[in-house]
């Protein structure tokens, strides 16, 4: 650790001590374990009684995105590659590179999400795309003369030694001069505050982007993105399972209905 | 949230060593903090993201507030950014046309200096960069460029105390004195050519 974050850490500890009141008994674990635990079924009962309130109150679009996740299978889940990131990429160019109505509008959603608008015709999506410092990066956007985009995705991995930084400076050379700023996008499970000019999003964003494409289309391509917003639902996030809602734990309603919740908010 | 808090400011005067050390990239601290000290920096992440929010919603509703009435009124409320994104971002971005050929914003961010500031700008498509220059030519404000075109103005560190309407408030005004003539140049502009 270098001096200046020492004295940072040093500085962020007074301070903190300054303000928060010491603890001086276990009134509060008391209190907790007497009023709280003491009624713990009664408690989960009464929450789960909210969970099917509001499953009640959701309207049509909200009914059907909860249906894709009740009745697709997870895609990745049988082939034991939930968490493989050359897999998730993989199936992400392909959606991308699809210029059906379904494929534009999975690209509007996504420009959407990165909070850039570009045109969403004439995209050249490549995976695995290998960069002039030797770099590979998980996935390019190439809309010639408009827009360049590369996207690093981490499922477990950690980011390698300046990997973004490094990517981030190919991406300022080979994407100048076109009509958008060039982006970086960081893909992550957990989301982490943006570093090194990447834009920071999760598989969480994009199941709240496309969940509501998935439900609104038909045919084959609908039903594979279906089963891989399911991989990331059940597998990734746990805000599904298998089977119909009313039949999921508690927990995991809860969390389905969390998400049903963000994307009426983000529409 | 209404005012700056000791710790917000304390993070913000830090700039690019807070960032190092509270926003440290992976799932590990940073070595060297023992174990009491990281756990004190995880804790203190949810109030500075409440902060965060706090401040650039607040900048954005005060933005909001002088745009009504204006003919860029529509598009400032269009795709409304999310809030969690204010603080993954260090930004709120706010259209100021619906063709998305003009956007606005204000960023708390660091930038490797060593503190952080709240920064207004303005992008336009380079389509409309010579008339967006010429609009905001004459207004004789302390305004600097980035390499992608975008017009930026720094404004200061947030301090301890400060309330955060009033740094809104005045955040949106100075943005607002020059993404109104830009909006205003590139609305006149593409309507003038279609």
């Amino acid at each position: 650790m270098k001096a200046e974050q020492r004295q940072f850490v040093e500085g962020l500890m007074e301070l903190l001590a300054k303000r928060t009141p010491a603890i001086s008994d276990g009134r509060a674990e008391v209190a907790f374990r007497e009023h709280v635990m003491s009624k713990w079924d009664q408690l989960v009962w009464r929450l789960a009684g909210v969970a099917a309130w509001e499953a009640r109150q959701m309207d049509a679009g909200q009914l059907a995105q909860l249906r894709v996740l009740e009745d697709h299978p997870s895609l990745l889940h049988p082939l034991g590659k939930t968490h493989d990131e050359l897999a998730h990429t993989t199936i992400l160019a392909w959606l991308l590179a699809d210029s059906s109505p379904l494929g534009v509008a999975a690209r509007e959603a996504l420009v959407r999400l990165i909070g850039v608008d570009v045109p969403l015709d004439d995209w050249r999506v490549t995976p695995e795309r290998v960069l002039s410092n030797g770099r590979r990066v998980d996935l390019e956007i190439d809309v010639p003369g408009k827009w360049l985009c590369y996207i690093e995705a981490k499922v477990d991995a950690e980011e390698g030694t300046n990997q973004l930084p490094d990517y981030a400076a190919s991406l300022s050379v080979t994407g100048a001069g076109r009509d958008h700023p060039p982006t970086l996008v960081y893909l992550t499970v957990e989301g982490r505050k943006g570093r090194s000019g990447a834009q920071p999003i999760t598989f969480r964003d994009l199941l709240i982007a496309w969940l509501p494409i998935a439900a609104s289309f038909t045919g084959d391509r609908a039903t594979y993105l279906s089963c891989w917003l399911v991989t990331l639902a059940e597998d990734l996030y746990e805000v599904s399972m298998p089977g119909p809602f009313h039949t999921w734990p508690f927990a995991t309603q809860r969390r389905s209905l969390d998400l049903m919740r963000d994307i009426k908010e983000a529409r | 949230m209404d005012t700056v808090s000791d710790i917000f400011a304390f993070v913000l005067n830090h700039g690019v060593v807070a960032e190092e050390v509270v926003f440290h990239d992976g799932d590990e601290p940073l070595p060297g903090l023992t174990e009491d000290e990281a756990q004190a920096i995880s804790d203190i992440e949810p109030h500075l993201e409440k902060s965060w929010i706090a401040l650039l919603s607040a900048c954005r509703e005060a933005l909001w507030a002088l745009a009504d009435g204006h003919p860029s009124t529509p598009s400032v409320r269009h795709r409304k950014q999310q809030k969690g994104k204010m603080f993954e971002w260090d930004e709120v971005r706010i259209p100021l046309h619906t063709g998305h050929k003009a956007h606005c914003g204000f960023a708390l961010t660091a930038w490797g200096a060593d503190q952080y500031h709240l920064y207004i700008w303005v992008w336009v498509h380079r389509d409309h960069l010579k008339i967006a220059e010429e609009a905001v030519a004459d207004l004789g404000l302390d305004i600097w460029r980035n390499e992608h075109g975008s017009f930026l103005m720094t404004l200061p560190t947030p301090q301890q105390g400060e309330r955060i309407d009033a740094l809104a408030a005045s955040a949106a005004d100075h943005l607002w004195s020059f993404a109104r003539p830009i909006s205003d140049a590139v609305h006149n502009h593409i309507e003038a050519n279609s």
